[in-house]
């Protein structure tokens, strides 16, 4: 009785296996799965469409394969990541991916990656969907809002523009009914102007088009100043308004003009909304390292099935009290994508004693001069400062130059950046050109005239590089490079080691890969004075990093984690000039068969560090020979 | 006491009547309208305006361009220009100021209150 039952269980489970196996093969999204170490292990039947290359094609190669080579750097980046913390991601339009066909052309692709633990290791499956044609649509819908908007905004110049004039008199005297109705005509004029305007704005920020001119400011004083512009807008609903602020500047690092369109959006939905005789109340408090803006009415509050789409676009409640107001349904929509790209976010809560209060919570401008300085730097790495706007984005930056080997501190305005250099010690300065009123160059100046950076290497970054140019001579005694943004992670890295190398008279460059911090830490140390080191702990950094930039030799753990080292040697046989391997390990493998191996040294022996500076040097018959330190 | 000579230039007729009416309101101010840029490069050298009113958008040489070659001309060189256009973003404002233009005035303007804005705009200049 026992056995049939469980012959019936095991027929059962390979029943849910081939229904598994089925369900993936004829999924009609593209999955392909990989193991460990990077190389593919299953694809469907939709891969193989996708990608036009045959199952057996795929199955034990390099999922890089999949990937245009301008776009690797990254991918390897990502793995790491992904190993790290393994985490489902998800990849959309916005990170600007790329498929590779097998016959070389490129596809804009969106991307999950779920990394799964098995029996065997990691295994990540990545779902990968086409969005050329998602793409074209929505270039097709932008260019049709752009188009639109601007030809209703000529007709609609010349309405409102006579219409005012009309009631301005211009036209002779109306009577009480003509003058009535054409005041109707008016403000629905005005009102369509309002929302040009605002799907205007989306369609910016949704583009990207929209420029944030990030700076220091008061969120007091702008509060102060929205009640200023706003007060004759709330007299019409007989409607007051009052500051209840910390007595603090409330200081955030964000864009002027938005901030003020965020405000003055929450205000207006305020007054709109107030009983008549009504009070609206704006606070500036902050704590915890964020600012807090207010904007609370003494309103009906907002209808419960309404509140999960409130920031939706064209979203308003429908009761017929809320269309009179006459809102574009986009106002809170924008409100909430602009305090994103600020770096905040906003929400809204029943007031204590009726109404309802929205809050935006902004980081205060201490907290992000705190995260100026890179936290996480380590003693070797070589330190560079950035001269930029966006905080978010030069977050994004030092994340992906700190794995090639680069600490990225952060200057927001050039006063910082020179009190920075004053105190610090930068291998280069990275500067934004397209900041506004003109800073980057601004400090691009100051740096050439002051005796202690006048040599200082700088790479300016600009979507217009040809435009300063001839601002900076030749004959300039420091070096100068320019970049053309887009600017990819690989063409930033290699500038800047070209730039940082021809300043420190062109060291060979060493990359050591381990998973011991302590060996890593100690070889840096020991290897320091004849050569850069970049150090990195796993497979796939080390990936990285070589897709990023040459290096001169590879010292090499053959444990690193789960992986082996060794599974990098045919990534190093890939690359011009062929770069040379010293393993150095617990148990150092007999590799002289392979003419890319140096050596093979025991990490764990007495003179581990002595054979290992011999071998180095052996190796890159160094031009200048200092005796290394820790080594007699 | 001699009249303050604006010259403005749009390619919607429309929009010209209106703009005339509304500097109209200013009785110190004479107005001459132009359809098109290269209209305009000619007006404004024979005529010798005190201010220039240019629209942005405008087929063929756009408002920028007309700007560029103003500036390139001797004879007008230096006659203010404001720029009139769709709500612009500050860093628009910024490139339009550093192409050599005064100031920029929002569409859709107030027809009544254009008249004392261009006023303004020219007192300022006298003053600097």
């Amino acid at each position: 009785m026992a056995g049939t039952h469980s012959a019936r269980d095991l027929s059962d489970e390979s029943l849910a296996e081939e229904k598994f196996r089925l369900a993936v093969e004829s999924c009609p999204s593209c999955m392909v799965m990989s193991d460990g170490t990077g190389t593919i292990v299953l694809v469907n039947a939709e891969a193989e469409r996708l990608f036009g290359y045959e199952r057996d094609e795929l199955i034990g190669r390099p999922m890089e394969m999949l990937v245009p080579e301008g776009l690797r750097s990254g991918y390897f980046e990502r793995r790491s990541a992904l190993a790290r913390r393994p985490q489902p991601q998800h990849f959309r339009e916005s990170a600007n991916l790329f498929g590779r066909r097998r016959d070389g052309s490129e596809f804009p692709a969106e991307v999950r990656l779920n990394p799964i633990r098995s029996r065997e290791g990691l295994l990540v499956l990545a779902v990968i969907v086409d969005i050329s044609e998602q793409k074209r649509i929505k270039r097709l819908k932008d260019e049709f809002v752009s188009t639109v908007s601007h030809e209703l905004r000529t007709p609609l110049t010349s309405i409102a523009g006579s219409l005012g004039l009309l009631i301005g008199g211009a036209g002779g005297e109306l009577s009480g009914a003509a003058f009535r109705l054409i005041s109707i005509a008016q403000s629905n004029s005005q009102k369509l102007v309002r929302l040009i305007n605002d799907i205007l704005d989306i369609e910016k920020i949704e583009s990207g088009q929209m420029a944030f001119n990030f700076k220091r400011l008061s969120a007091r004083s702008l509060a102060e100043q929205a009640i200023e512009d706003n007060r004759g807008y709330a007299d019409g609903f007989h409607v007051r308004l009052r500051l209840d602020a910390d007595p603090i500047a409330g200081e955030v690092y964000a864009d002027q003009d938005r901030l003020a369109q965020v405000i003055t959006n929450l205000l207006s939905n305020a007054i709109k909304f107030s009983p008549e005789n009504g009070e609206v109340t704006v606070s500036v408090h902050e704590r915890d390292g964020a600012v807090r803006i207010g904007v609370r009415d003494h309103g009906s509050g907002i209808p419960r099935e309404f509140r999960a789409r409130i920031f939706e676009k064209f979203a308003q409640a429908d009761t017929a009290e809320r269309r009179q107001k006459g809102g574009t349904g986009l106002g809170l929509s924008i409100v909430r994508r602009i305090v994103t790209r600020l770096g905040g976010k906003v929400d809204f809560d029943d007031a204590l004693g009726g109404g309802t209060i929205f809050r935006v919570d902004l980081p205060s401008w201490a907290q992000i001069a705190a995260r100026a300085i890179d936290p996480e730097r380590s003693a070797h790495v070589l330190r560079i400062l950035l001269c930029a706007g966006d905080p978010d984005a030069a977050l994004a930056l030092r994340e992906s130059l700190r794995t090639a080997g680069y600490s990225l501190d952060f200057a927001y305005t050039p006063a910082d950046a020179t009190t920075r250099i004053e105190a610090d010690r930068y291998a280069a300065v990275l500067c934004d050109l397209d900041l506004p009123d003109g800073a980057g160059v601004g400090l691009m100046r100051a740096l050439r005239q002051l005796p202690k950076t006048r040599d200082m290497p700088i790479v300016a970054m600009s979507v217009d590089c040809d435009q300063y140019k001839d601002g900076f001579s030749s004959a300039d005694p420091g070096i100068i490079e320019w970049l053309q943004r887009p600017v990819d992670t690989k063409r930033l890295v290699q500038t800047l080691d070209r730039v940082v190398a021809r300043d420190a008279g062109s060291q060979p460059r060493i990359l050591h890969v381990d998973d011991d911090h302590d060996v890593l830490d100690i070889v840096a140390q020991t290897l320091e004075p004849i050569a850069k080191i970049v150090s990195v702990d796993t497979v796939d950094e080390a990936r990285y990093v070589l897709a990023v930039r040459h290096f001169d030799l590879v010292i090499l753990d053959i444990t690193v984690g789960a992986v082996s080292g060794l599974d990098l040697i045919p990534d190093l046989r890939r690359a011009e000039p062929l770069i040379p391997v010293i393993i150095f390990s617990v148990h150092p493998a007999d590799l002289r068969g392979n003419p890319q191996v140096e050596a093979s040294l025991n990490k764990s022996s007495s003179s581990a560090l002595t054979n290992l500076v011999g071998a180095v040097h052996d190796r890159l018959m160094l031009r200048t020979a200092p005796s290394a330190k820790g080594t007699a | 006491m001699s009249a303050t000579r604006i010259l403005h230039v749009d390619d919607e007729p429309d929009i010209r009547e209106i703009v005339d009416m509304s500097l109209g309101l200013n009785p110190e101010f004479e107005v001459h309208a132009c359809a098109s840029g290269m209209e305009a490069i000619a007006a404004a050298a024979e005529w010798s305006p005190s201010l220039i009113l240019l629209d942005v958008m405008m087929p063929g040489m756009d408002g920028p361009a007309t700007l560029t070659q103003l500036r390139e001309n001797p004879a007008t060189s230096t006659i203010p220009v404001l720029f009139m256009t769709a709500r612009a973003q500050t860093r628009e404002v910024e490139h339009f100021i550093a192409l050599g233009a005064q100031g920029v005035i929002s569409k859709p303007f107030d027809p009544m209150t254009l008249a004392s804005q261009v006023q303004s705009h020219l007192q300022a200049l006298n003053r600097a």
